[in-house]
C-alpha cells in the first residue's frame, strides 16, 4: 500500500482524480483509497498532521513494504511551481534534523526543507511547509527511512495570501512525475512481498509436532529445520514419508521422538 | 535469496552525507572532487544518519550512499573473540570504513548496524597517530580491514596504499614493530600496482568455492581473480595469507571445496604462502537475530544452527567434518602447524 499523506484537500484532489480514489468510510480524517493508494488529508499544522499519519498507518495495519508519501505545497524562495524530493527536514520549533533515505532514482530536484508551526509571511528558507517534520516522526514509528518521502511543491514565495489561488497549478504541473515516482514505490513494494519467504512450513509443523511427540525445546528445534528446509527446497513430504515407511514416525513417546528428531534433521543435511 | 531489483534504486554514492567540520578539509574536498555529480548534504554528526532509528539496511545496501566523518574517541580496539588472532599477542584492529560495497549475505555488518550507509572516516592520520603511540609500548599486531573491505574502494579511498606508507615509514623509526592485516575479497590487479611491498603488510585474501561466491558474495571478484592476485603479491614480495574462512555448508560442499583447493593449489605455491586459516560460519546469537529479521528467505540466516555461549554455529558433526576435512586437504599442501584452525 502507498499511504499519501496531504494536508489540505485541493492539494489532495488531482491525486483524488489522477488515481480515481473513493472516500472511505472514516469519521476522522478524510481518506480516499483504492487498491494500492490510502489517502488521507490531515489538516494543516504539526500536530494534526502527526495524528492523522499516526491514524491512517494504524487503522490500515501499515506493513513494512509500504510506502509513506507526503505531497503538497509549501512556501519558499525556490520558483514557485517547483517539484521538489525533501532529503532534509529541519523542524524548526525543536531543532531537530530528520533524513529520508534517498535511495530511489527520480526525476525530481531536491532540496532540504524547514519545518515550523506557524505561517510564515516572510523568510529566507529555500522550501518551508507546516507539516513534514511531524508527519516523519509519527511515520518512523511505523516504517523504515526508507519508505518514507516527502514531494514539496512551491506555492508561494511567503505570501501566503496567493496560495489558494494556484495549489491545484502546483499539483496538476507536477502530476506525471509524481505519478512516475509514486509507480517506483509500488513496484518497489511489490519486490519485498516476492521476497517474502513463505510460511507454508507452519502447516507441516501443526501436524509434526504431534508425531514427533514435541516438548517445548523440540518444537522449537522442529519449527527450525522446517524453517530451513522449506527455504532450502528440500523435500520434506519425501522425508517424512520415508519415515513413516520405517516406522520411525508416528513416535510414542518423547524419548522416540528425541531420536526421529536427530534422524530428521540428518536427513536435511 | 531474492534480492532487490536495482533498477529503482541511485548508483552508489548518488549521496554523499558530510559532516559541516571536516567540509573544507582536503580529504574532504579531494573525495567530492571524485564525484561531481553526486547530491551533497550536510550533516552535524555521522551519527545523525548513521544511528536513526527504523532503517532498513537491506534497501540501504542497494543504493549505497556515503557518509563522510571524522572518527572521534578510540580508534584502536583489542581483537573480538571471534576473530582469528593467528596466535599474535598484541592483536588489535581498526575501522576506517564501517560498512561494505561487497554484499555477503552471511555478513555480521547486517546484525552489527543500524545502518547499511558506508562510513569514510577521513581522519586516517589520527589513527595513525594512535598507532605510534602504542608502539611506544609493544609491538602492533593491527587488522585494517576490519568491519569492511578496504580493497574494493582502493581506486576511489586509496586506504591499503595509505597504510602501507605509513607502514613502511612507521618501522624504519618506531622501537617496536606494526604489522597490518589486509582481508579482503577483491582480485583487482590494478589496486596493488602502486603499493610500496612490505613484509609487514599480509594481504589476507578471503577464498570461497565458486558456488559461494557466486550465490552468497555478491559483488566479490571470483575465485580466479583472487588466486591471481594472491599469487602476483607473493610474487612481489608481500607475505600473502589466504582465509577459508567462513566455509559456508551448502549442498554438496565436499565437492565445491574439493574444486576450490584444485584451482587454488594450481594458482598458488602453498609453500610461500605466509600461512592460512580455516573457519566454519559463525556469529553471535544477537547479530544472527537481527539477520534473520532482515532476511526472511535466507538458508544462511535460518541454518538450524547450535549455539555455544551466545554464539551460533554449525552443528558439531557439521562443523567438526568441514573443518577437518579442509585441514586434513590442506596439510597436504603447507605444513601444518601454518594452517590456523579456528577455535573457540
Ligand atoms: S567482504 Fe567482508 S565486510 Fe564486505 S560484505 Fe563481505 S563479509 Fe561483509
Amino acid at each position: 500500500m502507498i499511504y499519501l499523506i496531504c494536508a489540505l484537500y485541493p492539494e489532495a484532489k488531482p491525486l483524488i482524480d489522477k488515481y480515481n480514489l473513493k472516500k472511505a468510510d472514516d469519521g476522522k480524517f478524510q481518506t480516499f483509497k483504492n487498491d494500492v493508494i490510502t489517502l488521507v488529508i490531515t489538516g494543516t499544522g504539526q500536530i494534526s498532521a502527526a495524528i492523522a499519519t499516526a491514524y491512517v498507518l494504524t487503522k490500515y495495519e501499515c506493513h513494512k513494504a509500504d510506502f509513506v508519501i507526503n505531497i503538497g505545497i509549501c512556501a519558499g524562495m525556490l520558483p514557485v511551481k517547483g517539484a521538489y524530493l525533501i532529503n532534509k527536514i529541519i523542524d524548526i520549533s525543536s531543532g531537530r534534523t530528520y533524513y529520508p533515505d534517498m535511495l530511489y532514482k527520480s526525476d525530481f530536484e531536491e532540496s532540504e526543507l524547514f519545518s515550523g508551526n506557524s505561517i510564515l509571511s516572510e523568510g529566507n528558507y529555500p522550501l518551508y511547509d507546516m507539516e513534514a517534520a511531524a508527519i516523519y516522526q509519527a511515520a518512523i514509528k511505523f516504517i523504515s527511512t526508507d519508505r518514507i518521502s516527502f514531494i514539496k511543491i512551491v506555492s508561494d514565495n511567503f505570501s501566503p495570501e496567493s496560495v489558494k489561488t494556484v495549489i491545484n497549478d502546483c499539483l496538476e504541473g507536477n502530476i506525471s512525475i509524481i505519478d512516475e515516482y509514486i509507480l517506483s514505490c509500488k513496484k518497489i513494494a511489490d519486490e519485498i512481498i516476492a521476497t517474502e519467504a513463505s510460511d507454508d512450513y507452519i502447516h507441516l509443523f501443526d501436524q509434526l509436532k504431534q508425531d514427533f511427540h514435541c516438548s517445548v525445546t523440540m518444537e522449537n528445534s522442529l519449527k527450525g529445520l522446517l524453517k530451513y528446509a522449506c527455504i532450502s527446497k528440500i523435500d520434506i513430504p519425501g522425508i517424512i514419508n520415508n519415515m513413516k515407511e520405517n516406522e520411525i514416525l508416528p513416535c510414542q513417546n518423547k524419548e522416540e521422538g528425541k531420536k526421529a528428531l536427530e534422524h530428521f534433521r540428518k536427513q536435511l543435511f | 535469496m531474492n534480492t532487490l531489483g536495482n533498477n529503482y534504486f541511485n548508483k552508489a554514492f548518488s549521496h554523499i552525507y558530510v559532516e559541516e567540520s571536516i567540509k573544507n578539509e582536503a580529504a574532504a574536498t579531494s573525495i567530492l572532487m571524485g564525484f561531481p555529480n553526486a547530491t551533497i548534504i550536510y550533516i552535524n554528526h555521522y551519527k545523525d544518519i548513521f544511528c536513526r532509528a527504523n532503517q532498513n539496511y537491506i534497501s540501504q545496501q542497494a543504493s549505497h550512499s556515503l557518509i563522510l566523518a571524522r572518527k572521534t574517541g578510540t580508534k584502536i580496539y583489542k581483537g573480538s573473540p571471534v576473530c582469528q588472532s593467528f596466535d599474535n599477542k598484541y592483536f588489535y584492529y581498526t575501522s576506517c570504513m564501517m560498512n561494505c560495497l561487497y554484499n555477503c549475505e552471511y555478513c555480521y555488518l547486517k546484525g552489527m548496524y543500524q545502518s547499511g550507509y558506508l562510513v569514510l572516516f577521513i581522519n586516517l592520520e589520527d589513527i595513525f597517530d594512535e598507532v605510534c603511540e602504542m608502539l611506544q609500548e609493544h609491538p602492533v599486531y593491527l587488522c585494517v580491514s576490519y568491519d569492511t573491505d578496504i580493497m574494493a574502494m582502493e581506486q576511489i579511498f586509496h586506504l591499503g596504499e595509505k597504510w602501507c606508507n605509513f607502514v613502511n615509514t612507521i618501522n624504519q623509526k618506531s622501537p617496536n614493530e606494526l604489522t597490518i592485516e589486509i582481508r579482503t575479497k577483491c582480485g583487482n590487479q590494478s589496486n596493488w600496482e602502486n603499493l610500496k611491498v612490505s613484509p609487514n603488510v599480509i594481504f589476507a585474501f578471503t577464498i570461497s568455492p565458486e558456488y559461494v561466491i557466486d550465490h552468497f558474495e555478491r559483488g566479490t571478484s571470483s575465485l580466479s581473480a583472487r588466486l591471481n592476485c594472491a599469487s602476483s603479491l607473493i610474487n612481489a614480495g608481500f607475505p600473502v595469507r589466504l582465509c577459508f574462512d567462513p566455509m559456508i555448508y551448502c549442498k554438496d560442499w565436499k565437492t565445491h571445496y574439493k574444486d576450490m583447493l584444485t584451482k587454488a593449489t594450481a594458482s598458488i605455491n602453498f609453500s610461500s604462502l605466509y600461512d592460512v586459516s580455516v573457519g566454519s560460519f559463525r556469529i553471535s546469537k544477537e547479530y544472527l537475530k537481527k539477520m534473520r529479521h532482515m532476511l526472511p528467505d535466507s538458508a544462511i540466516a535460518f541454518f538450524p544452527y547450535e549455539n555455544t555461549e551466545g554464539f551460533y554455529h554449525y552443528p558439531s558433526d557439521i562443523q567438526n567434518e568441514m573443518e577437518q576435512f579442509l585441514f586434513s586437504e590442506l596439510s597436504g599442501h603447507i605444513s601444518k602447524d601454518k594452517i590456523f584452525l579456528w577455535k573457540e
